[in-house]
């Protein structure tokens, strides 16, 4: 079943249900969000699981997230870019400089095939903000292994080590302009 | 009431809870209170005090967040949290003095007036106003509330403020963290709705409190007792056992070692004895009639091996000598690369934990090169790597063993050497390190994992020298008669592999001389499968090993013939117990078992055995497996040493900026020069 307000999908992408399952056999949990079109399927899927809660804005979702990783729980935060840019005072002196493990799922809107001129400010600074932060990133291409990709990624997470992000580009699942 | 009074108000009614501090000087005035691990310093990110406290609370936890009012005002969707998180037993303490404090004193904004009524409609329980400490006290103190609660504490404006946090930010993370985990007993609850707090009946009476390790939360067992901080916890036993050792044994003429015991427990040591935590747990009740568990002894994630426990001992030692002499100390250890992890990981934590600079203490490793790929990075001294402090040495072209003896050789010419500029050099194998270690195993066993006085448990350890079963019944020894009473007789069992077994032989071939030997190591014939020979003679060797690698599990094992042998022969002539030997291919054909066993004691196996690291745990398990299964034991209470796991994902490899090539003494002596050399 469609949701009558979802974006049409085609073409070759992640499938959201396999990552959705793949998030819960690594232990990735508590997960907080705050959708995205890029992200749809994949927000609906971590849905269906029960393993999603709605938070209304994104830094508050990323302090969640810190205060599940004080509890030892390996958590993540789902978010558009542009609510990363939300984001970056919460990254930088709290997420990067604690080195708390929290896993963040990010979209690159305004990137690709992404023109809207409300993105593609965000669209040119997400991957240049983690970088300057030094939080590991992988952008998930369709063409490439991204299940691989993906367990690196959330490994960082899991064990412990760092902070990490997953970035998913306005095609990884589907989403047409 | 002024905002210092109310913080140490609220620091001295909830030590046993965690408490998030906001930015600015609320962070600060509990800073110079006296800094504490169940503080969480948020210096930063103002406005997020009170999201991670309901994140915190949402796992299970009371939390209690100390915030301002310009914070609670720069993120007022922070309060929605209260309606999107239902339940969460968070106080959220909003200390009102209508200012920015820290950043001149100017007035919030006009919105500060609405700050309770904000609070209501975003779905608080409940909502107080308080203008003096002992409300405070009464409205937090009973620990009675159920869900979000704000108290809107009114306090004056201007106050002292105390000198900025200058504890490495990480540091501040790990340490809450620990300390949130060192209060839940791991009463298991089931993974409920992420997010979700736990209902308000399983909030009451916790000293327990839910395990948060998710991994853990599938298929663990009740009984598991995790003892945190156990060097600390038994601090008074180890330092007995450490002077009756020292007045015993000798230091080798010529050869430094520090003469002091351990330094007196202080919070700075408790916080660097952090990474000594243990656990027990019962994998199954019954395999082929016997009861096998789990003693942890890898839970530090900086090594993931009991190296650990010896490795934070001998660094403390070195800490009272210096701190009591003013000398500055280098440790030169030969290692097959865990103990050279470990002791790197307590020289990094002592720094962390201010007990030494790092200009006075640094490590310097020998190992063979084949232990590269276990050999990690060590993130505590990344920010040292340019000073070169702290190298490992990789000796190449020659036998692993050798490690040992040039390592000694430079250590003996070096503490004279006018160009290490005074350090003293501590070569640190004496033994006395490893026997009060590892008698925390004995100790805390006895306090928590007893057995039945009346059923001797058998306990299995992967073993080189057998130092952390000599350990454990050194901790016997500690015990007083009473507890040794009522805690299950000990039997040992040695698990080898075929590079270093001479242990397993020396207990079966004695009096034999060489042909005893020959008669213990059985003869190995083909078999149908090319690469796999086979033995039926004796079923304390491998049954089956690889042709391709001679059935050894681990090539950077080097010790053989270790001089322990006879004392630990001693020992199971006297109380029982043996010897097995098992090679590589059985620890794979087993490796799904294992795994599965493993997973009732919350350790969860890398799913390709390719990438294990770290053999030592499968070894202990195959070996216990293979007995019970041969009939080899009629023990009923196993208890696996589970002294080292590791696989690639579990850590970060070493950095070549640490690496140093080594060929002999003289290029080994050169690299200890060049590290002390400032």
């Amino acid at each position: 079943m469609t949701a009558l307000n979802e974006t049409p999908r085609s073409g070759r992408h992640i499938d959201a249900d396999a990552l959705a399952g793949q998030l819960a056999a690594a232990g990735v949990g508590p997960l907080f969000g705050t959708p995205c079109g890029v992200l749809a399927p994949l927000y609906a899927a971590l849905s269906r699981r029960g393993s999603l809660q709605t938070i209304s804005r994104e830094d508050v979702a990323l302090g969640l997230a810190v205060g599940a990783a004080l509890a030892s729980r390996p958590a993540g935060v789902v978010m558009q870019n542009s609510g990363l840019g939300q984001c970056v005072n919460a990254l930088a002196s709290l997420v990067a400089p604690y080195r708390v493990p929290i896993l963040l799922i990010v979209s690159l809107r305004g990137t690709g095939q992404d023109h809207t001129e409300e993105n593609v400010g965000m669209g040119g600074l997400t991957a240049d903000i983690l970088t300057s932060l030094r939080i590991p990133w992988t952008s998930l291409d369709v063409d490439s292994d991204w299940t691989f990709a993906t367990s690196e990624t959330i490994n960082l997470v899991t064990s412990g080590r760092s902070p990490a992000a997953l970035l998913f580009p306005p095609e990884a699942f589907g989403w047409k302009p | 009431m002024n905002k210092s009074e109310a913080i140490a108000t609220i620091v001295s009614t909830f030590p046993d809870l965690p408490l998030i501090l906001t930015t600015g000087y609320i962070s600060r005035i509990a800073f110079a209170l006296g800094q504490r691990p169940n503080h969480f310093y948020m210096v930063g990110s103002m406005g997020l005090a009170s999201s991670i406290g309901f994140g915190l609370a949402a796992s299970g936890d009371r939390v209690v967040v100390v915030d301002g009012d310009g914070s609670v005002l720069m993120s007022p969707s922070g309060l929605l949290l209260a309606t999107e998180l239902p339940g969460c037993a968070l106080l959220h303490v909003v200390l009102n003095d209508g200012s920015y404090a820290s950043t001149g004193g100017q007035p919030t904004s006009l919105a500060n007036s609405r700050i309770s009524e904000l609070a209501r409609a975003c779905g608080y329980e409940s909502v107080h106003d308080a203008t003096e400490g002992h409300q405070l006290a009464s409205w937090g103190g009973d620990r009675r509330w159920t869900g979000p609660t704000l108290v809107n504490c009114h306090v004056d404006p201007g106050t002292e403020v105390g000198p900025r946090i200058d504890l490495p930010l990480r540091q501040v993370f790990r340490r809450t963290r620990e300390w949130c985990a060192s209060r839940q007993v791991p009463v298991v609850v089931g993974a409920g709705r992420a997010g979700s707090c736990q209902p308000q009946s399983s909030l009451e009476g916790r000293e327990l409190n839910m395990i948060s390790d998710v991994a853990r939360q599938d298929g663990a067992r009740s009984d598991e007792v995790v003892v945190k901080n156990a060097l600390a916890s038994y601090y008074e036993q180890i330092q007995q056992g450490m002077d009756s050792l020292l007045g015993r044994t000798k230091a080798v003429a010529g050869t430094f070692r520090p003469s002091c015991g351990l330094p007196e427990l202080s919070d700075r040591l408790i916080d660097y004895f952090g990474a000594s935590d243990l656990s027990f747990a019962t994998m199954t009740a019954d395999y082929a009639g016997a009861r096998v568990s789990l003693l942890d002894l890898r839970r530090n994630p900086g090594t993931n091996t009991t190296k650990t426990f010896a490795s934070l001992i001998i660094v403390a030692r070195a800490v009272a000598h210096i701190q009591l002499t003013g000398e500055d100390i280098t440790i030169i250890s030969p290692s097959s690369a865990n103990k050279g992890t470990a002791l790197r990981d307590a020289v990094a934590r002592a720094w962390a934990a201010g007990l030494v600079a790092p200009e006075q203490l640094n490590v310097v490793v020998l190992c063979p090169e084949t232990s590269r790929s276990k050999l990690r990075h060590t993130e505590g001294l990344a920010g040292d790597e340019q000073s070169g402090r702290n190298p490992v040495g990789l000796l190449r072209g020659q036998p692993a063993a050798n490690v040992k003896s040039i390592a000694q050789r430079a250590v003996d010419r070096l503490d004279e050497d006018p160009r290490t500029g005074g350090r003293r050099i501590w070569y640190t194998l004496e033994i006395e390190n490893y026997l009060v270690a590892d008698a925390v195993r004995a100790l805390a066993e006895a306090d928590h994992f007893a057995g039945r006085s009346t059923t001797p448990r058998l306990h299995a350890h992967a073993v080189s020298s057998a130092y952390g079963l000599l350990g454990h019944d050194f901790g016997r020894k500690l015990l007083g008669d009473a507890a040794r009473a009522r805690t299950a007789p000990s039997q040992y069992l040695l698990v080898q592999h075929p590079a270093t077994d001479d242990m397993v032989v020396s207990l079966y071939a004695r009096g034999g001389g060489v042909a005893g030997e020959r008669s213990v190591r059985p003869s190995y014939v083909g078999s149908d499968d090319r690469d796999v020979e086979v033995q039926q003679m004796n079923p304390r060797f491998p049954l089956v090993r690889d042709v391709r690698d001679g059935g050894i599990v681990d090539p950077t094992f080097y010790t053989r013939s270790p001089p322990t042998a006879a004392a630990m022969n001693a020992l199971i002539d006297g109380q029982g117990g043996g010897g097995i030997v098992v090679s590589k291919l059985e620890c794979r054909r087993r490796y799904e078992d294992v795994g599965a066993l493993l997973a009732m004691a919350g350790i969860s196996l890398a799913a390709d055995p390719n990438h294990v690291r770290e053999w030592s745990l499968n070894m202990a398990m195959t070996g216990v497996l293979n007995s019970l299964d041969r009939g080899l034991t009629d023990a009923a209470d196993i208890l696996v040493h589970g002294s080292g796991y590791y696989a690639i994902e579990d850590f970060e490899s070493i950095r070549s900026i640490d690496i140093r090539m080594v060929d002999d003494v003289e290029s080994f002596e050169q690299v200890v020069r060049d590290a002390v050399r400032r």
